[in-house]
């Protein structure tokens, strides 16, 4: 085989599959593999869609059955045979490894070695969908893709692809602002700061950079305690204008930067 | 490993992901090409300054949270910076490659070939014997009438009489094949099995044809009419069933492959002989909705025939010549 350098190998954490591909440059990086609930919801709607464009096809033949009643049974022999042969084939191609449904899902077919598939693998898996959907309700893809680690269904299989789940993530910050700021420098919060443990300071990056996903409940109730744990062990009391998620965003600055600046003055 | 400063690490390497993800972003949407020099080289610039983030941050422990990131970042423009493009190479894959596979993968092909024909004989042997048959091995749209009444009304108008209905005829059977070359390979999938059993019952109703209309005396009209479209027709359908063997090979007999990884390496050489196989079929679909539905008087039957013998011989002149000589073979 030609890509020898490229190995890949699968992980579990908990029920979440993961493929690792090794890039040339010898950067590990993972794969999250869709699960087949996902796929079947992806699938479901691109019948819909498959059925929407059958549908428009049959609307413009009966539109053109008074011109020409040949032309108009070719518009139907062509639509049934486009739609279920090549939508999915195309659409991954097109769409870089992904249908509408898979996009709507955002699932995404990719090759095993990570990488968005060639017109040919697009095809291969899509033929191959006839023998994996039989007997008509993906019964043989569906046994198929339990049995294989990485989920994939013989068309999968044949083409070298599997389908991988995009989760688009914002860039996480750790800035402090507002209200934060001018408290984290001052001198006796600094000096406080000096006490907070490695762990302590792991919980407030932690916290913070996951603090737009939490429900606002939630995030005030986490903020509120790992706050009151903080004033309580530095000694370090919170204002009272200061809200307790400022506050822990504060200590953390201060942290960091009475950190940074300790390690400058110990590494001469 | 006291000394590092998450903090400090995403201020500084932040904007770089920020404008990554941009870029991604916009390659995603509109595709690489839609990308300018300078913002390539930007992409892969930044590339692989995230991969080092991403070793680093694994290196560190950081926060699941900056490593995912990282990974969906570095996963998303690896496929882009590694990407292969694959639009220049048709002319090459028909005219070189795709010939250049047929010939090394020929006794699939043949062995298709003697499957069908085995049917096809079968087929023959069966009507010609037991005329009673005839209900089990011919297609149904041929029981109806006999070849003799059907060669006096096609050659009372000279076939294709109606214009819109052989368009739509031909746009019939144009897709029709497709689909069978498409399930004899798929059926590929099932050790082979099902693509022989579809090549050989394939093969019946066309032998029962052809003994039916030479019983009644009327040979010439039948391979007139057959093989002009026949030839490039069986012929892909021969190879798209050869491709579905080769299938069937890498499951049944992987050597000291594992069974996968066969099934994986057999399944690229089958996928690119159907793919090869489909401008044939598109020959084959418009000979068959326009040669083959004119019959005498309109057109000569030897004419035909002499028509069906250049196609085909044009068409295994491709198969067994194209590309030959070169690097590679």
């Amino acid at each position: 085989m030609k890509r020898s350098g490229q190995e890949h190998t699968a992980s579990w954490e908990g029920d979440r599959v993961r493929l690792v591909i090794a890039t040339p440059e010898n950067v590990r990086f993972e794969l999250d593999v869709a699960a087949l609930p996902s796929r079947a919801i992806a699938w479901l709607i691109d019948l819909v869609v498959m059925a929407g464009l059958l549908g428009t096809g049959t609307t413009i033949a009966q539109f053109l059955e008074p011109l020409s009643r040949g032309l108009s049974a070719t518009v139907v022999t062509v639509a049934a045979f486009g739609v279920q042969w090549w939508y999915g084939a195309l659409c991954e191609f097109f769409f870089k490894g992904q249908t509408l449904g898979k996009r709507a899902i955002g699932l995404r077919v990719v090759t095993l070695d990570g990488r968005p598939l060639t017109f040919s693998q697009a095809v291969t898996r899509n033929l191959c969908r006839v023998i994996d959907l039989l007997p008509g309700t993906y019964l043989v893809g569906g046994v198929v893709a339990l049995l294989d680690p990485l989920g994939r269904r013989l068309g999968d299989l044949a083409a070298r692809t599997l389908v991988v789940r995009r989760q688009t993530t914002t860039p996480p910050s750790l800035l402090a602002a507002g209200a934060a700021l001018p408290f984290a420098k001052r001198p006796e919060v600094k000096l406080c700061a000096r006490r907070v443990h490695k762990k302590e300071r792991r919980a407030m990056e932690a916290l913070t950079i996951r603090r737009h996903h939490l429900t606002p409940s939630v995030r005030g109730e986490l903020f509120s305690e790992l706050a009151t744990h903080l004033e309580r062990r530095l000694r370090c009391p919170r204002p009272a204008e200061l809200s307790p998620e400022n506050y822990v965003m504060a200590v953390m600055t201060a942290a960091s930067s009475e950190f940074s600046s300790k390690n400058r003055t110990e590494s001469p | 490993m006291e000394g590092f400063d998450v903090q400090r690490f995403i201020r500084e390497r932040r904007p770089g992901w920020v404008d990554l993800a941009e870029l991604i972003e916009r390659a995603e949407q509109g595709g690489a090409s839609s990308l300018s020099l300078e913002d390539a080289r930007q992409l892969g610039h930044l590339y692989r300054r995230a991969s080092t983030d991403l070793t680093r941050a694994r290196r560190e422990l950081v926060d699941a949270a900056i490593v995912d990131h990282l990974n969906d970042l570095v996963s998303r423009s690896y496929a882009h910076v590694h990407q292969r493009t694959d639009h220049h190479r048709v002319r090459r894959f028909l005219l070189r490659d795709f010939p250049r596979l047929y010939r090394r993968e020929w006794r699939a092909h043949v062995m298709a070939m003697l499957l069908f024909f085995v049917g096809a004989g079968i087929g023959a042997a069966v009507l010609t014997f037991d005329a009673s048959s005839r209900a089990v091995v011919m297609p149904e749209q041929h029981q109806g009438q006999s070849p003799a009444e059907r060669v006096a009304r096609e050659e009372q108008t000279g076939g294709l009489d109606d214009g819109d209905a052989a368009a739509s005829f031909s746009s019939f059977l144009f897709t029709h094949n497709i689909q069978v070359t498409f399930l004899v390979f798929a059926a590929g999938l099932t050790a082979g099995v099902g693509s022989a059993a579809l090549l050989f019952t394939n093969g019946v109703p066309l032998g029962a044809l052809a003994a039916q209309y030479h019983q009644d005396g009327e040979g010439l009209f039948f391979w007139a009419w057959i093989l002009p479209h026949g030839i490039p027709e069986l012929t892909a359908i021969f190879i798209a069933g050869g491709a579905g063997l080769i299938l069937g090979r890498g499951i049944l007999f992987p050597g000291r492959r594992r069974r996968r990884d066969a099934l994986v390496h057999e399944g690229s050489i089958a996928a690119k002989l159907v793919l090869g196989a489909m401008p044939i079929l598109v020959l084959a679909g418009l000979i068959e909705g326009t040669i083959s539905q004119m019959h005498e008087p309109t057109i000569s039957y030897l004419l035909k025939l002499a028509f069906a013998l250049v196609a085909g011989g044009a068409l295994y002149g491709y198969l067994l010549f194209a590309g030959r000589g070169g690097d590679g073979e």
